[in-house]
């Protein structure tokens, strides 16, 4: 090798840094199934499995005026009138988290494009009468999985 | 026989600061972003009429994107056999 070609892989190498930039990781998060176990009710728009933090009162989601939003962090595909059962995926970084399969008393679409509206989320959703909210807790490169989980509105 | 040609590229660009559909969720974790360091390689050589040349692009299996929520190549081993005719 010349001195010359060897300069130029001394240069490159010494551009490229030692440092690794750091790319994309595997990504973390939750999935599973939500089965639901009745009619739909005619006044549901669609459904969504939703993730709180832990810090949602979960009896006073319910309540005029509770600040859900506050306890927002995100929601997987919706779920349209009618569907009998659904898988999900969420991704979320490790964390303990509070999930829970809703009802929306509006069009997901609506929703989500109208921030004003967003923020009043706690007023357009239904909680299942028999599905137990989960608080999965996601490790380090890890998937969380929950299946069977039965909902009825 | 002619020896052999070898080439080393590397290719570094910065995360984008903002990016116009999907800015990064920071409380999921979607939509990272991430620097472009990329590395490839070739090695050719020619006999005759004939040229081989190896190459493998991405050779550190580097994950990122450049458009949004568009994975990037992966790593790509290709040989090329050309024939001057």
């Amino acid at each position: 090798m010349s001195r010359i070609s060897l300069l130029m892989l001394i240069g490159l190498l010494g551009f490229s840094g030692c440092d690794d930039p750091g790319g994309l990781d595997s990504v973390t998060g939750v999935h599973g199934k939500v089965i639901f176990g009745s009619e739909w009710p005619d006044s549901l728009k669609a459904a969504a499995v939703v993730v709180f933090d832990v810090g949602l009162n979960l009896d006073s989601i319910s309540v005029v005026g509770y600040p859900v939003i506050d306890h927002f962090i995100t929601f997987g595909d919706p779920i349209e009138p009618g569907t009998v059962s659904s898988e999900y995926f969420i991704q979320l970084p490790p964390g303990d988290y509070i999930i829970m399969a809703i009802g929306l008393l509006v069009e997901p679409a609506v929703l989500l494009a109208n921030e004003e509206l967003f923020a009043r989320i706690g007023e357009f959703i239904v909680t299942p009468e028999y599905a137990v909210p989960r608080g999965p807790a996601i490790r380090e490169n890890q998937i969380n999985e929950q299946t069977d989980w039965y909902v009825q509105f | 026989m002619k020896g052999f040609d070898a080439a080393l590229e590397y290719r570094y660009a910065s995360a984008l600061e903002s990016v116009e559909l999907f800015p990064e969720n920071l409380k999921t974790g979607q939509d990272k972003q991430v620097p472009i360091s990329v590395w490839n390689a070739s090695l050719g050589t020619q006999h005759k009429s004939w040229r081989v040349l190896l190459r493998v692009n991405n050779i550190f299996q580097y994950y990122y994107t450049q458009l949004e929520r568009n994975m990037a190549e992966e790593r790509v081993v290709s040989i090329t056999v050309e024939k001057t005719l």
